[in-house]
């Protein structure tokens, strides 16, 4: 399914991935865990096409994808679907459309247009069924930003189902969940991937519920592969050298990610800064 | 000696500021006398007793209230064709389309094209905009004649191009996260924004256009003072026949209508936001 | 459920109703006006539209117009510097009693006074309203020739013009810039026995400093634009020049003067957000 032979990526001085080797069959469910800033994020980005190596080559379905530009390129990122770490749905838009929108990969401009205005019935079934497997049936026609964080992870997972992918990627799904409702989205999200017998992989902070929910977990330390194993052989010292020394890790990583301007997470979190700074100075009520 | 330095340029601002302000007080050719003496408050008592009483009959009223809601009507179709105008200048002259902004790296285009139909949507709003919609209706008045036709181009054109710099600077906000998601899922560049960009923008750019229409209503009853038709024709022709007492009753009907608005498009607003 | 369905998305479509019923309007406006884009696009508008751009250029650059062209730029700007000024003593005069937060609503007022005296804070807040209202809503051009035969014809009325005009407009900018303060400084001046005033002089004005310096160097702006075209109904500026010229089909002075009014619009934009970046 996907093949990362020395896979390497750099932001500016900052190395994000140094050298990654990592091949998963079709169907396979592989948790990836690591400290922050160990380059999960950045596998994710690279995996989905929305940035490309420095170094290192990636192969999607035997499809060499080093210069895979224009049309190619979409319809090879419509075959990954990614639940990102801050669901990143579409807030204004209902529901059934933030779902419908997985599959805009495949449609063309004109079709695109006509399903925003007026979305046929066929589509709206398909969306409403694959709504009631994340138990959202009920806020189908909801805005999603009237929606709680668990229900937008929800309509994530949804739009990212509906894409009908070969490939799922979820980073940090439950970064921020209780246990319980975390065991509850990975039960989803598993349950999706054997149901329709897409490979899934999984982006993980805690190495307990990588190794309940998957069978094989990869280590990821600074952008290098430390493991890639069966998840019954992870034993508890792999995991501790894994982990070891991450709150020091923790605060270069927040230095480093200062350096890195290009990262879309930090171009969130700027324009958030300003949003904040910025006063209402445009009086639109004269 | 820093405070020192900062306190000093503070005075020659101040200082500055002063100067320029008697200037403009001398260059505007002030003469508060010529308000506050005798003979002003002679002329305005005589003039104000002209007012009454206002003229109320019914034939006049009709006439008035048709003028009335033509300026109502130039004002919606003018904002109409601004919105026409304005939205392909905006969405061009924003940096997300021209310059991929909001996309992806691998499609990341800031061709040469790309950047000059950037400049070229910018510059024609600048233009636009920078000469007030009553000195464009003056010149489409010269070439298409009276009537509504040159209000409705003026505000085509001078709305168009501040609608365009509104749109695109509301289209700039929006959060580019979300956008990216789509990307990476496969979606192209117009699909992406019409999906992701347009639904977080339409509604603040919808209340501003409810505010430019708000704007065009004041100015659509001042172009009838230039041959646009409407109520500012008939306050244009009361006044030229020294008829104060049809002034007032214009002029509070102009007041009311515009209030009137005003009440609607906040309504409108609220709901939208 | 499928009821409910039908219900719940009744949510989405208030917006196609108001897509829908905005188009009602402009195409109810369009029929009520016989418009016909034929009109707009015929032989003869393209032809005169041709012939009119034809002459605007080359724009007459002679010393006679060119001196017309400063002098109006003077005056268009002086007209609108001492509007905006004018405009602004009117608005802080009426500030304050146009403000919700100082006379009507609010823990400021409640339960601090007698009815009586309550009656009147309400009598003089919408009175306040009613004088800003009206100062706003009779537009500038109405406010123009009533000066115009106060004092007679050129710059001086349009400045008067502007300033009242303006003055409406700030007195419901500022009262709005007010009311959307912190209430709880404010709260805790009063509990210390600060009058209506001083909550005023120390609690307010302080705090809205800077938006009632950017609304004002705001208004500047659209001030500029109002004094350019004030001169139609005669007082001077730019506006009676551009006015003059086209009656005159004096194509060539009149893309002089056109060259003029985006040249000073844009300047005072530019130097507005300069003092703005300076002052903020």
């Amino acid at each position: 399914m996907i093949r990362l032979d020395g896979a390497g990526r750099s932001f500016g001085r900052s190395i994000a991935l140094a050298r990654v080797d990592l091949a998963v069959r079709s169907g396979e469910r592989v948790a990836l865990v690591g400290p922050s800033g160990a380059g999960k994020t950045t596998l994710f980005r690279v995996l989905n096409l929305s940035i490309r190596l420095d170094r290192g080559s990636y192969a999607l379905d035997g499809l060499a994808t080093a210069g895979v530009r224009g049309r190619p390129l979409r319809a090879a990122r419509s075959r990954v679907a990614t639940i990102h770490q801050h669901h990143d749905v579409v807030g204004r838009l209902s529901v059934l459309k933030n779902i419908l929108a997985g599959r805009l990969g495949r449609w063309n401009g004109a079709r695109a247009a006509r399903i925003f205005l007026a979305p046929p019935e066929s589509l709206i079934e398909e969306a409403r069924a694959v709504a009631d497997r994340v138990g959202l049936r009920q806020k189908l026609f909801q805005r999603t930003d009237r929606l709680s964080g668990g229900e937008r992870q929800r309509v994530a997972i949804a739009r990212a189902i509906f894409q009908d992918a070969r490939l799922i990627l979820a980073d940090e799904p439950v970064a921020s969940l209780d246990p319980s409702r975390a065991e509850e989205i990975l039960s989803l999200l598993v349950a999706s991937s054997k149901q329709d017998g897409r490979t899934l992989i999984v982006s993980i902070h805690q190495p307990a519920l990588a190794k309940r929910w998957f069978e094989r977990v990869v280590g990821l330390k600074e952008g290098l592969v430390a493991f890639d194993l069966p998840a019954r052989e992870v034993g508890d010292e792999r995991l501790s050298i894994l982990f070891a020394g991450v709150e020091d890790r923790d605060v270069r990583d927040v230095r480093d990610a200062r350096d890195v301007r290009n990262t879309r997470d930090l171009r969130d979190l700027e324009e958030h800064e300003q949003k904040i700074a910025r006063p209402a100075c445009r009086p639109t009520d004269v | 000696m820093q405070v020192g330095d900062r306190a000093s340029s503070r005075y020659i601002a101040v200082a500055a500021g002063l100067a320029i302000l008697v200037a403009a007080f001398v260059g505007s050719e002030f003469r508060p006398g010529a308000l506050f003496g005798a003979a002003a408050g002679e002329r305005a008592g005589e003039f104000l007793k002209s007012w009454w009483p206002p003229r109320v009959d019914s034939l006049f009223l009709t006439r008035i209230a048709k003028g009335a809601i033509d300026t109502v009507a130039i004002a919606a179709v003018g904002t109409f064709c601004a919105v026409l105008v304005g939205l392909p200048l905006g969405i061009l002259g924003s940096r997300i389309v021209s310059q991929g902004a909001l996309f992806a790296e691998g499609e990341a285009r800031s061709h040469r094209a790309w950047r000059a139909v950037y400049f070229g949507a910018r510059g024609i709003g600048a233009f636009f905009r920078s000469i007030p919609e009553l000195i464009w209706a003056i010149v489409f008045v010269r070439i298409l004649g009276l009537g509504p036709a040159p209000a409705i181009t003026a505000f085509a054109i001078a709305y168009g191009g501040m609608l365009g710099k509104v749109y695109s600077e509301q289209l700039e906000e929006a959060r580019p996260a979300p956008v990216a998601a789509l990307e990476a899922a496969g979606a192209a560049r117009l699909p992406a924004f019409l999906w992701g960009v347009f639904p977080q923008v339409a509604g603040r750019m919808a209340s501003y256009t409810a505010y430019r229409f708000e704007c065009a209503v004041r100015a659509s009853a001042l172009m009838g003072f230039v041959g646009a038709g409407g109520l500012g024709f008939a306050i244009e022709i009361s006044v030229q026949d020294y008829l104060w007492n049809e002034v007032v009753t214009e002029v509070a009907l102009l007041v009311l209508v515009v209030m009137a608005i005003e009440t609607i498009s906040d309504a409108v607003r609220s709901w939208i936001e | 459920m499928r009821r409910d369905a039908a219900v719940e998305r009744q949510g989405a479509s208030i917006e196609w109703i108001l897509a829908v019923a905005a188009a009602a309007v402009v195409v109810a406006c369009a029929v009520w006006l016989r418009l016909r884009p034929g009109d707009l696009f015929n032989a003869q508008t393209i032809d005169s539209a041709r012939s009119v751009v034809d002459r605007l250029w080359p724009p007459r650059l002679d010393l006679a117009i060119l001196g017309k062209a400063g002098k109006g730029i003077l005056e268009t700007l002086s007209i609108s510097i001492a509007g905006t000024f004018i405009g602004a003593l009117i608005g802080l005069l009426l500030m304050p009693f146009c403000s919700q937060t100082l006379f009507v609503l609010g823990s400021l007022v409640e339960g601090e006074e007698g009815r009586a005296s309550r009656g009147l804070s309400w009598a003089i807040h919408f009175g306040a309203r009613l004088i800003a209202n009206v100062l706003r809503t009779v537009p500038y051009f109405v406010w123009a020739i009533l000066f115009w035969f106060m004092v007679g014809l050129g710059p001086f009325p349009g400045a008067l013009a502007i300033g009242v005009h303006t003055g409406g407009v700030f007195a419901r900018l500022y009262s709005t810039a007010l009311d959307h303060l912190d209430p709880r400084p404010l709260e805790a001046l009063r509990a210390a026995g600060a009058g209506r005033s001083s909550v005023l002089l120390y609690g307010m004005l302080p705090a809205a400093r800077s938006a009632l310096t950017a609304y004002t160097l705001y208004r500047w702006e659209v001030n500029i634009r109002e004094s350019a075209v004030l001169g139609i109904v005669g007082a001077g500026g730019l506006g009676f020049h551009i006015s003059y010229s086209i009656g005159m089909f004096d194509w060539g002075s009149l893309a002089t003067y056109l060259i003029a009014v985006i040249g000073l619009v844009l300047a005072v934009d530019a130097a507005s957000a300069r003092i703005r970046r300076a002052l903020l």
